[in-house]
């Protein structure tokens, strides 16, 4: 009884007042929210980049089942490297090491060597790094995947060779003919030769001064991915009028979700799935 | 043997306030005032030598007698208090929970159950996310101001993700726990931690059945206990 006796009461009396705040808050939790079902929801790198509340690493296959494997959950974004040998394998940053046990750049290095590394920051359990053709075209039949393309090779400065990367997403799409494929790059370059080939190219945007000039550059563009800060409700309506798709990322709390869902965009590329889904339905 | 005044022992930098046998002479019909100064010097050493070893003697036998003491401690029951409430806030993989439990502390075991709830489901998204928990645990370290045990744990949480879908995730988690407790009264400052296999079970969307998804968890708590 000691302890709160400087504060005026007793254990008994705090834990009655914390018993009581718990009943209060869960019943005022109680009440209806919004439904943003017109709005999908993306797992980006598969259940959540750099999500330290998530069970498995980004970009991994277990990451990518268990998006898919969630109700209601529409799709994945996944982001694609080319390795020496032309394959397309899943990886985020643009060095090995940042993430695996291994060394230097995805295109620098070998299948042979690529398929023998693990993740070393997992979150909770171990996994390898994954080709793009690894992943099941069941899990996509009716569903959603995001490709982030890079062309740029950190480690030793030049261009990835396009039409190797062409070839691997062709395998890819003729593979999961029921998926809905859309492709992320940021190169002038790539964009107009991924449209030429018949692909629907999103393009990265930082506000809406950036995206007028890319919709002038490159107006066949599908739509634009833009990072939730950037961009506000009346911004997403003006691209949206211009027959734009426009796809958030970058927000993990419930609050930042449910900010990004009250701009009604397409979609939102979301780093905590569960949290998204559960804003998603009252 | 012969009593030597303080006054001269002093000249000699050895403190007895009284006539003691661990002061000797060389002979004990000889007043040791009558002997040269090098042979007092040599009386001297000898002696503080002497003492030095009594010293560690007596020092080894000090530390041979608290290690039994705190043995005895460590392992003796000295808590009454057989009940005990806790309230605390955790944190794992899936949430922040906020908690209250009970506890039977039978002298080195404490069997305990709690129940909890997500802070950020339940409070932030309106999502009820309960957890329950039942851990038995053996108190290796046993005192009045701490104690310290490990035992095994099991724990189930429940969420419904997608409200439009009758499914409920669920989440099932066993391992080991970890415990400390610190306090000499009846409220006690308690930090656990349980190291856990989960198995994250739900329908799966892809198969259409219910599937685990196994994985690795922690979770931390702290709470403030009241026993009785």
């Amino acid at each position: 009884m000691k302890a709160f006796g400087r504060w005026g009461f007793t254990f008994r009396q705090a834990l009655f007042i914390a018993g009581s705040l718990i009943v209060v808050l869960s019943v005022v939790g109680c009440r209806k929210k919004a439904s943003y079902e017109m709005v999908a929801v993306i797992g980006h790198g598969g259940n959540g980049l750099a999500n330290y509340s998530s069970i498995y690493h980004d970009n991994s296959l277990k990451a990518i089942e268990l998006a898919l494997a969630t109700s209601g959950c529409d799709g994945v974004e996944v982001d694609v490297q080319l390795s020496a040998d032309g394959t397309c394998w899943l990886f985020h940053d643009e060095e090995l090491n940042l993430a695996t046990n291994g060394e230097g750049c995805v295109p620098n290095q070998t299948d042979g060597y690529l398929s023998g590394l693990k993740y070393s920051f997992n979150g909770a359990t171990s996994s390898r790094l994954a080709r793009l053709s690894d992943i099941p075209s069941n899990w996509l039949e009716g569903r959603t995947i995001y490709l982030d393309l890079r062309h740029f090779n950190a480690c030793s400065g030049v261009m990835v060779d396009f039409n190797q990367m062409l070839t691997g997403i062709n395998e890819f799409n003729s593979a999961n003919s029921n998926a809905t494929i859309y492709c992320l790059s940021n190169d002038a370059g790539w964009i107009d030769q991924l449209i030429q080939a018949g692909y629907s190219v999103l393009t990265q945007i930082e506000g809406i001064s950036a995206y007028e000039s890319a919709n002038l550059t490159h107006p066949q563009l599908t739509g634009f991915v833009a990072r939730n800060n950037t961009l506000s409700p009346d911004d997403v309506s003006l691209i949206k009028n211009d027959g734009k798709r426009v796809v958030l990322f970058d927000m993990r709390a419930p609050s930042s979700i449910r900010k990004a869902f009250g701009k009604y965009p397409d979609a939102i590329m979301t780093d905590n799935v569960h949290n998204a889904i559960i804003e998603r339905y009252p | 043997m012969e009593c030597v005044s303080r006054k001269r022992v002093h000249l000699f930098r050895i403190n007895l306030n009284k006539c003691s046998n661990k002061f000797h002479l060389p002979s004990s019909n000889l007043q040791i005032s009558h002997l040269s100064s090098s042979a007092k010097r040599r009386i001297a050493a000898r002696n503080t030598r002497r003492r030095d070893i009594t010293a560690r003697s007596a020092q080894r036998f000090n530390h041979f007698i608290l290690s039994l003491f705190f043995t005895f401690i460590a392992f003796s029951p000295w808590s009454q208090e057989k009940h005990g409430v806790h309230i605390g806030t955790a944190w794992n993989y899936q949430d922040f929970q906020l908690g209250l439990g009970y506890s039977y502390r039978p002298e080195h075991w404490r069997i305990e159950g709690q129940l909890e709830t997500g802070v950020i489901r339940t409070f932030f998204q309106q999502r009820f996310f309960p957890r329950i928990s039942v851990t038995g645990a053996y108190m290796l370290a046993l005192n009045r101001g701490f104690t310290f045990g490990l035992g095994p744990t099991y724990a189930f949480s429940s969420l419904k993700v997608n409200a439009q879908t009758a499914d409920r995730h669920q989440w099932h988690e066993m391992g080991l726990s970890i415990r400390g407790e610190v306090g000499k009264n009846q409220i006690r400052w308690a930090l656990r931690s349980d190291f856990l296999g989960t198995a994250h079970r739900f329908r799966n969307q892809l198969t259409q059945q219910h599937e685990s998804f196994w994985s690795l968890g922690i979770y931390i708590q702290a709470s403030i206990i009241y026993c009785w």
